[in-house]
């Protein structure tokens, strides 16, 4: 029980994360059987469904961007600072720091990750790992939303009897970046409202938040 | 919310999710059968050459045989050898993305759709006739509603 509660966050959100794709699942599978009758065609299976290009290309495209963002808030936050947001350094303290701020090397403690006490590269790798990580499932769901979208554009192509066209020109059609580009500036207002809002405004209880009565002026505090 | 992350994430999670991706990207890189495509193409384009409209009108979707029934005012049988489609001959180029296809002969290009699901899975012709025109839809002289 302990094991669960210690794990309530990740495990709520895996949860969430199921049920929402199984819905997106469901009701695109509706969507696309009714078409398929409107055209005088068999239905198909669920499995062949989430199997498609049409649902791949759309799962890939939420992906990147939601990666994209993290990956790229990670990384900002390592030289942009915002007065007074939780979300932020103070002002002053920009840049990755000193290895003494970083715990590494001879500042590393006797509980410090291994290649946290090491030097070199592995110490490198580390230090940069989470960007490395969000970074890379970005540029995989992306070039999956790229794959799976040549194909569901192509499919789309052949029913209004025009040509295909190959994952080269695909990946500099409007189409493609249309769909990058409209999660993509979502993603981008989101995170800049943020930060911009824990300025002001509090969630009593929450880590995200500053306490309730900090000042505005307070940046980097959270409960 | 994106703050969780700062405070380590969850490496399984992420893992899990490079992978999901990776694999959706294979399977929807996995081309439908392109050669039966070509086979339905050919064997349609024989029909005609043969004079077999009942079978030539079997290999057509029914969105397409329903234009043909509609605009010609006869049934499939009766109208489809009296439009001109032209000899088909040998397949040259078969493409096929998701349910659609599309395939060249040596004197026709016809257009696809997959039907059915799985091992019942086959492809209808939905359009034929088709000349290509710049920037624009082919024109094709059968095609479905």
């Amino acid at each position: 029980m302990r094991g669960l509660r210690d794990h309530a966050l990740s495990t709520i959100f895996g949860v969430l994360f199921l049920i929402a794709l199984a819905g997106q699942a469901l009701t695109g599978f509706a969507v696309y059987n009714e078409q398929q009758v409107s055209d005088g065609l068999t239905e198909v299976t669920l499995l062949s469904y989430v199997t498609s290009s049409n649902f791949a290309v759309d799962v890939a495209e939420n992906w990147q961007s939601e990666y994209l963002q993290f990956a790229l808030y990670i990384l900002l936050t390592v030289w942009f600072v915002q007065r007074g947001s939780t979300e932020s350094k103070e002002p002053g303290n920009e840049g990755p720091g000193s290895d003494e701020d970083a715990q590494v090397g001879e500042f590393a403690r006797p509980d410090s990750p291994a290649w946290a006490r090491t030097g070199g590269l592995r110490r490198t790798l580390y230090s940069n790992s989470l960007v490395a990580v969000m970074l890379a499932v970005f540029v995989l769901s992306w070039l999956a939303q790229s794959i799976a979208g040549q194909v569901s554009f192509n499919e789309e192509q052949l029913a209004s009897l025009e040509a295909p066209v190959t994952w080269a020109e695909y990946a500099v059609s409007p189409d493609f970046w249309s769909r990058t580009l409209q999660n993509w500036q979502s993603e981008f207002l989101a995170v800049g409202s943020m930060a911009v809002f824990s300025v002001y405004l509090r969630q009593r209880g929450s880590p995200e938040s500053k306490p309730v009565g900090a000042p505005h002026e307070e940046t980097g505090t959270e409960s | 919310m994106f703050h969780g992350y700062r405070r380590g994430g969850s490496p399984a999670l992420v893992a899990l999710a490079a992978v999901a991706a990776s694999a959706l990207a294979g399977c929807s890189s996995l081309a439908p059968d392109a050669p039966s495509a070509e086979g339905v193409a050919v064997a349609f384009a024989a029909a005609l050459d043969a004079g077999n409209a009942t079978e030539a009108c079997a290999m057509l979707a029914p969105g397409t045989v329903e234009e043909i029934e509609s605009s010609e005012d006869t049934s499939c049988d009766a109208a489809v050898l009296q439009l001109g489609l032209p000899s088909g001959g040998q397949g040259l180029r078969a493409e096929a993305f998701g349910r659609g296809a599309i395939v060249e002969l040596d004197n026709d290009t016809l257009f696809l759709v997959g039907d059915g699901d799985g091992d019942v899975r086959g492809w209808r012709v939905t359009a034929a006739g088709c000349e290509p025109r710049p920037e624009r839809p082919y024109d094709c002289t059968v095609k479905g509603g």
